[in-house]
């Protein structure tokens, strides 16, 4: 590990819709569950919009996709999704246990949180 | 010609590098690229050297030079060698890496410094003895010319610095992948080279570990 900088930890957030990451952003830091540092939530259509969004914020530690915003792309999602799956340490869903969320994406942690 | 400046020149000036890989790169590329664990910003200085500005007293600086590698392609700044050299020492260490720098190029920019500056120590880290140009700002990678013609060019550019009547500390650096026991003893006791044991961003670039081994030699040769 360098001596230099901490590393970084990028964790992807998969919500129903848009609004649901909000809340549970705001949750996040009334917590202070993790040290968001700059955090940038984006709903994108375009998986290559989000992927090229993911590489220029090295910063940004946790990105939100919609659910919902997954099924509508248009291009297969194959690439984007192992992509996701390489590029975040953690991908975390606060739903219940979503079958296609699983199925797409390795090792997801469910996080319970009322809404 | 000023060397130090090169911002001034508009077509330099005018380029954008783009840092994103191509969405087809090899798999193991896009990975580690994707995977690497360190931010990486890109912050120019107003002479446009991957730095923050120059102090108001260059007195006591230390200047360093290279290419990409220098320049830290591809690794934080923070990992950079000039960037670690600063850590430890606490002295005002100058980056002046160019991407694409040729031997020829550092060469100049080196005497100018010796002539400008007065400087107490300057770090070179030669780069590929293929590297040549036929003027300063028009760099050509590879040129296809004989090893040994090469080889000469280099030679004589590391005798036009070293052997400069300017009393300075000048400490030579090879870059990891050249081959060192090509270069006549005279020289190659006097330049230091070690392998790559670590890699940045784009699996091409060396990153902190490697750095800190130039950086210890380096700290051995300061004055």
């Amino acid at each position: 590990m360098s001596p230099y900088l901490k590393p970084l930890k990028r964790i992807l957030v998969v919500t129903s819709t848009y609004e649901n990451f909000s809340n549970f952003y705001s949750q996040l830091l009334e917590d202070n569950m993790i040290d968001l540092g700059k955090l940038e939530d984006h709903y994108i259509s375009n998986y290559f919009q989000l992927l090229t969004f993911l590489i220029s914020q090295q910063t940004s530690i946790i990105c939100s996709v919609s659910h919902q915003g997954l099924f509508e792309i248009n291009e297969t999602p194959k690439f984007f999704i192992k992509s996701c799956n390489i590029f975040f340490q953690k991908i975390v869903c606060f739903e219940k246990p979503n079958k296609w969320v699983t199925k797409n994406f390795q090792g997801v942690n469910y996080i319970k949180h009322n809404l | 010609m000023d060397y130090l400046n090169f911002t001034h020149y508009d077509h330099i000036k005018g380029r954008t590098l783009s840092f994103l890989p191509h969405l087809s790169a090899p798999t193991d590329k896009f990975k580690n690229f994707l995977l690497y664990p360190y931010p990486i910003s890109y912050k120019i200085n107003s002479r446009g050297f991957r730095d923050s500005e120059w102090p108001s007293d260059l007195s006591n600086i230390v200047w360093c030079l290279g290419d990409s590698v220098t320049l830290g392609h591809n690794i934080p700044f923070e990992h950079t060698w000039s960037s670690i050299l600063q850590t430890k020492t606490n002295i005002r260490c100058v980056n002046l890496g160019i991407v694409g720098a040729s031997n020829e190029l550092l060469t100049k920019m080196t005497l100018q410094i010796l002539r400008e500056y007065s400087p107490k120590n300057i770090v070179i880290m030669w780069v590929f003895f293929t590297r040549r140009h036929k003027d300063p700002w028009n760099f050509i990678d590879f040129e296809s010319l004989d090893d040994d013609v090469n080889l000469k060019n280099f030679i004589e550019c590391y005798h036009k610095v070293n052997n400069s009547d300017f009393s300075c500390n000048i400490i030579n650096l090879l870059m990891t992948d050249q081959p060192k026991t090509l270069l006549p003893q005279s020289i190659s006791q006097n330049i230091f080279h070690t392998n790559k044991v670590d890699y940045g961003r784009d699996l091409f670039h060396f990153d902190y570990k490697t750095a800190e081994i130039y950086v210890d030699h380096i700290l051995s040769k300061l004055t």
